[in-house]
């Protein structure tokens, strides 16, 4: 490597920039990124090339980039794919920094090879490289339209990184038409090298930047980006929308964990654990960030509703159960406060209703009421037209209302409900930026979403939790069940296991004969519960080879030839390693404790509903690793059978905080012994408070690699 | 009372088939044991021979199937017996089923199995002083290679052998043409030659459920049907559906649970049950269709693969309700097995 790594600033913001391939037929897209770079007011060098020379929108063509006798940080492709190499490289002699391929024809269509071949050399360089496949880029700050899309942006303080470059461009217009400002639109292509990771980086200190839409469709560093995520969700809100659910991984069939853990389920729940938030729809997206770029933070959770119908203040109040949003529950305070301009016959209990015949001054009157006072932290204005409605009116006092909270930096969120008139004036708020839906759970929705920002960016970040694990005697068992050959732990290797990460499991040995097994079962105490132990066979209950409660010699004895036999039948070239003979557990709160390697995102946790019935109920929940006690917490209630721990039908409540403490020793297992790639206890037996918790049945699988993180 | 043990040279012969059609055709009292169970299913704590449970039934015997055998394992045999009290559990076996019967049908296995824990059939022919018959299937080459050695190389001292039953021959006008003199010059009686019928090798979805220990879906209420044709589906539908393969009757269909397309072309066709791997399951409008359809949709964790083979190695095993099985048993024991050697 000739140079070290340039720094991102230069990507947002280049001194100059270099067009390959630009050109002066208007069909062509050399020509359509000249002609926005010049159009819209770039004051940085601009230097279009070109092998046939001449003049393009009145800017000298180049030669070769070699020619060019200043400073260029940045040099856009857009030649045919079999030229692009050579363009390259001359970049790489010509001191550029990044490499921004519009050319398609890469990885995309299989071409893997070629825009490896190029990424490899333009590192070699000291370049980085955007794309292949991408629209360009747009920063508001430097005036730069970089792109081959519409020419007019409108500069704000949202920021678009997407990786469908057609999506992208869709999106250039359809903010223009929202009245959404841009601080940047990129596309991100096939990420060839600089990925979402290495954006965000420069968007989490970009004073322009309020908020981030992020369109993806696959993450190629999860870990990373996972890490980045969360510290940029800790200064300004990310909105992702994220496609192509993809299939199951192939360990699927080797622990619940895996089959559960869909790649969609697994990114939902980190993208929640980061702080980010998950539209569903386009439209939803750039709501919630026009909202967020522009909203001024509440400095507290207390919203009150004022509407001039009851009905939509109840719907209203729905939604803010639905979404989060907290109501302020004092009613001598809101009697206090909009007494005075609420009649008789109205409510001054929150929803605030100021009834159907009231004006817009009225409205006013009332709006402005829940401003002046600061125990109201945020607004929900809601109007349906009536008889006395005079949109005219309504919207000037709507846009002077919202220009005092703003000037106050109290959040306000309206709904107006009504005919044609109404959406029109709807529409001519909203391009205005005033935050205006005509759909109250829109309304409220965009209200949580700044909510759930707010608290995000406001809770205290909890420490990581550790825990004590014997990591030689972990590493020991690992490095002995690679010298066998195989790839996941038998049962006396998992106990083993379970104890040096101190995890409580029923008291058991492994017999080799039937003689064995009585004399085990009569050490530990009957009743027992019979389990084979092979190599081959992972699903024992499937294999017939489990037997519980037993609770004599002779039922042993049974037992044991039993489970033997169906192992035999099962598979009969099974190597049978032994029969595992355990304590039989007392009945309990039945929970499944995952945590698996994902090939995206790294340790990944689950917790749920335990049992045979995992994969029916489907009752667990994720998230990733490390998390704090509190998210774990989170995690655990999340469930639907959360209740069961509390204590149902006159049941205690069971060992919730011994729960956690094993999923953080799993975590901490996991991170530190990355040769581990699953492991799951299924079930993990919770009594009640001061009876402890059992490891029932462990299952842990190994990578194929045998490699250490450490 | 007559003991006569029936055994094999090889697993699969039919001694099972033999003895049902026995139970039917003797017109004497007659009781079974099976010293030695190996065809085992454990269930609720209690271990029992499938083969022990079906005579019970056919044979109306008291008792419990459990009681019929010593032992399934080798492992329990060589922890609580030696030889001596082998011998001893085998006679007092042998006196408590054969009381009040006129002939006592002793199941034994394949010639060697057993043989370490003194429970072979040559050990337990000497042991309960029984008359030993051998049954012998294959294509004629084997039979004959079967016939030759137990003749040949079996020690047969204080053993009474009483004969061969031919089974599963493909044409046996043919066979008793060619190879019956010559199995007469070896010095062993022929007791009867019973041919190959396809309708006897057929699996029920319940045996299949039972065996692999599979998650019954939907389609309960087929666990009955007979399993004519197994296919993979592992072509698209469109294919499949195009396959004349895919148009059998009473075909069971290995497929993952994911493979929607597939099961639903099942559903639609002539299928006797769909059996689904890797543990996915389907959609519930599939599990609605195949309870309407009442055909079994089976789910088990093992791939595809694993379970395939698992069935191809799978014995079609009688069990009591398996009517039309038993009485063609019952036929053709009737008319091609000299029953007056065995009462």
């Amino acid at each position: 490597m000739e140079n070290g790594t340039p720094d991102i600033t230069y990507l947002f913001e280049p001194r100059g920039l270099a067009v390959i391939g630009a050109s002066g037929d208007d069909t062509k897209i050399g020509n359509m990124i000249m002609n926005n770079i010049v159009s819209t007011g770039y004051e940085g060098g601009i230097y279009p090339v070109n092998p046939k020379g001449g003049t393009i929108l009145g800017k000298e063509v180049y030669r070769s980039i070699s020619d060019i006798d200043a400073v260029v940080d940045i040099a856009i492709i857009s030649i045919p794919a079999h030229l692009v190499y050579d363009a390259v490289s001359e970049c790489g002699k010509a001191g550029v920094k990044f490499i921004i391929i519009i050319t398609s024809g890469f990885s995309e269509i299989g071409n893997r090879e070629e825009e490896r071949r190029i990424v490899d050399m333009a590192v070699r360089h000291g370049m980085r490289v955007l794309g292949p496949n991408v629209f360009g880029i747009y920063s508001g700050k430097m005036k730069l339209n970089a792109t081959f899309g519409p020419r007019d942006i409108v500069p704000g303080n949202v920021a678009i990184l997407s990786q469908s470059g057609a999506l992208g461009i869709a999106m250039i217009g359809k903010t223009a038409k929202e009245g959404i400002g841009l601080s940047t639109i990129i596309s991100i292509g096939n990420k060839s090298d600089i990925d979402e990771s290495d954006l965000l980086e420069y968007l989490l200190d970009d004073q322009d930047t309020r908020s981030i839409f992020l369109y993806i469709e696959g993450v190629k560093d999860g870990e990373r980006f996972k890490n980045t995520l969360m510290r940029v969700t800790r200064k300004k809100p990310v909105v992702v929308i994220k496609s192509g659910r993809s299939k199951r991984g192939a360990l699927a069939a080797a622990s619940h964990t895996g089959s559960l853990a869909g790649s969609d389920e697994v990114f939902d729940a980190i993208m929640r654990q980061c702080g980010v938030v998950r539209a569903e729809s386009i439209q939803e997206a750039l709501n919630w960030c026009k909202y967020l770029s522009k909203a001024p933070f509440p400095t507290g959770d207390s919203a009150v509703i004022v509407t001039n119908g009851g009905g939509i203040g109840v719907m209203a109040t729905d939604a803010c159960e639905k979404y989060g949003v907290k109501l302020l529950d004092d009613t001598d305070l809101t009697r206090e406060i909009f007494s005075p301009v609420t009649p008789s016959f109205g409510s001054t209990k929150n929803p605030v209703d100021i009834t159907g015949g009231a004006t817009a001054q009225d409205y006013h009157d009332a709006l402005l009421a829940a401003l002046e006072n600061d125990r109201i932290h945020s607004t929900i204005a809601l109007y349906c037209a009536t008889s006395s409605f005079d949109m005219e009116s309504l919207s000037r006092m709507m846009e002077d209302i919202y220009t005092r909270y703003m000037d106050r930096g109290k959040p306000i969120i309206f709904s107006v409900l009504g005919g044609e008139k109404v959406e029109q004036a709807v529409n001519s708020l909203r391009s205005r930026g005033v935050p205006v839906f005509s759909d109250v759970y829109d309304a409220v929705g965009t209200l949580g979403i700044q909510y759930r920002q707010y608290h995000h960016q406001n809770d205290l970040v909890e420490e990581m939790p550790s825990a004590d694990i014997d990591d030689a005697g972990v590493e020991d068992i690992i490095r002995s069940v690679y010298e066998d050959g195989r790839t996941f732990l038998l049962a006396q290797e998992a106990q083993k296991l379970m104890r040096a990460c101190g995890i409580s499991m029923p008291r058991a040995g492994v017999a080799s004969s039937l003689e064995d097994a009585v004399s085990i079962a009569d050490d530990i105490g009957y009743p027992v519960v019979l389990k084979i132990v092979s190599r081959d066979i992972l699903h024992k209950s499937d294999a017939g080879g489990v037997a519980l409660d037993l609770e004599s010699s002779d039922e042993l004895i049974d037992a044991y030839q039993g489970i033997i036999r169906n192992a035999r039948s099962y598979d009969p070239n099974a190597v049978i390693d032994g029969v595992e003979v355990a304590q039989m557990v007392r009945k309990g709160a039945e929970t499944i404790l995952g945590a698996r390697i994902d090939s995206s995102f790294g340790p990944v946790m689950m917790f749920g509903l335990g049992g045979i019935y995992v994969e029916v109920m489907k009752d667990v929940t994720f998230r990733s690793w490390p998390m704090a006690r509190s998210d774990i917490l989170e995690m655990i209630k999340q469930t639907r059978s959360f209740p069961l721990l509390l204590g149902v039908r006159g049941e205690k409540r069971k060992e919730i905080d011994m729960i956690v403490d094993t999923m953080v020793k799993l975590g901490v297992l996991l991170d530190k012994h990355r040769s581990i790639s699953d492991i799951e206890i299924n079930p993990l037996v919770a009594y009640e408070l001061g009876k402890g918790i059992r490891a029932v049945d462990i299952r842990v699988i190994l990578n194929e690699e045998g490699g250490s993180k450490s | 009372m007559k003991r006569i043990v029936i055994a094999s040279v090889k697993k699969g012969a039919g001694k099972t088939s033999l003895i049902v059609g026995l139970a039917r055709n003797l017109k004497v009292r007659v009781g079974y044991v099976k010293p030695f169970g190996e065809r085992v299913i454990y269930r609720n704590k209690e271990i029992q021979d499938l083969d022990s449970s079906l005579m019970k039934d056919i044979l109306h015997l008291g008792g419990e199937a459990s009681e019929m055998s010593i032992g399934y394992d080798h492992s329990k045999l060589r922890y609580l017996y030696d030889k001596e009290k082998i011998c001893g559990k085998l006679m007092e076996m042998a006196e408590t089923a054969g009381e009040d019967k006129d002939v006592l049908l002793v199941e034994g296995g394949d010639i060697t199995s057993g043989a370490s824990v003194h429970l072979d059939p040559i050990s337990i022919a000497r042991g309960i002083s029984g008359k030993l018959v051998f049954v012998v299937s294959g294509d004629d080459d084997t039979i004959m290679d079967d016939i030759t050695f137990v003749r040949r190389y079996v020690d047969m001292e204080n053993v009474d052998f009483a004969g061969v039953v031919v089974n599963k021959v493909q044409n046996v006008s043919r066979f008793r043409q060619d190879h019956l003199k010559k199995i007469r010059e070896k010095g062993v009686p022929v007791l009867g030659v019973l041919p190959y019928k396809k309708e006897l090798n057929y699996l029920t979805m319940n045996f299949i459920s039972d065996s692999i220990t599979a998650k019954v879906l939907a389609g309960e209420e087929g666990l009955g049907n007979r399993v004519k044709t197994v296919l993979v589906g592992s072509l698209s539908a469109d294919r499949a559906l195009n396959s004349p393969h895919f148009h059998r009757e009473n075909k069971l269909i290995i497929t993952a649970g994911d493979r929607h397309d597939m099961i639903l072309g099942a559903l639609g066709s002539n299928t006797a049950g769909v059996l689904l791997t890797n543990n996915i399951l389907p959609s519930s409008k599939l599990l609605a269709l195949a309870g309407e359809k009442s055909i079994p949709l089976l789910l088990v964790s093992a791939d595809t693969f694993q379970v395939a083979k698992m069935i191809d190695d799978m014995e079609p095993l009688l069990t009591s309700c398996d009517e039309e099985r038993i009485a063609l048993l019952e036929e053709m024991v009737k008319n091609m097995v000299e029953l007056d050697g065995f009462q």
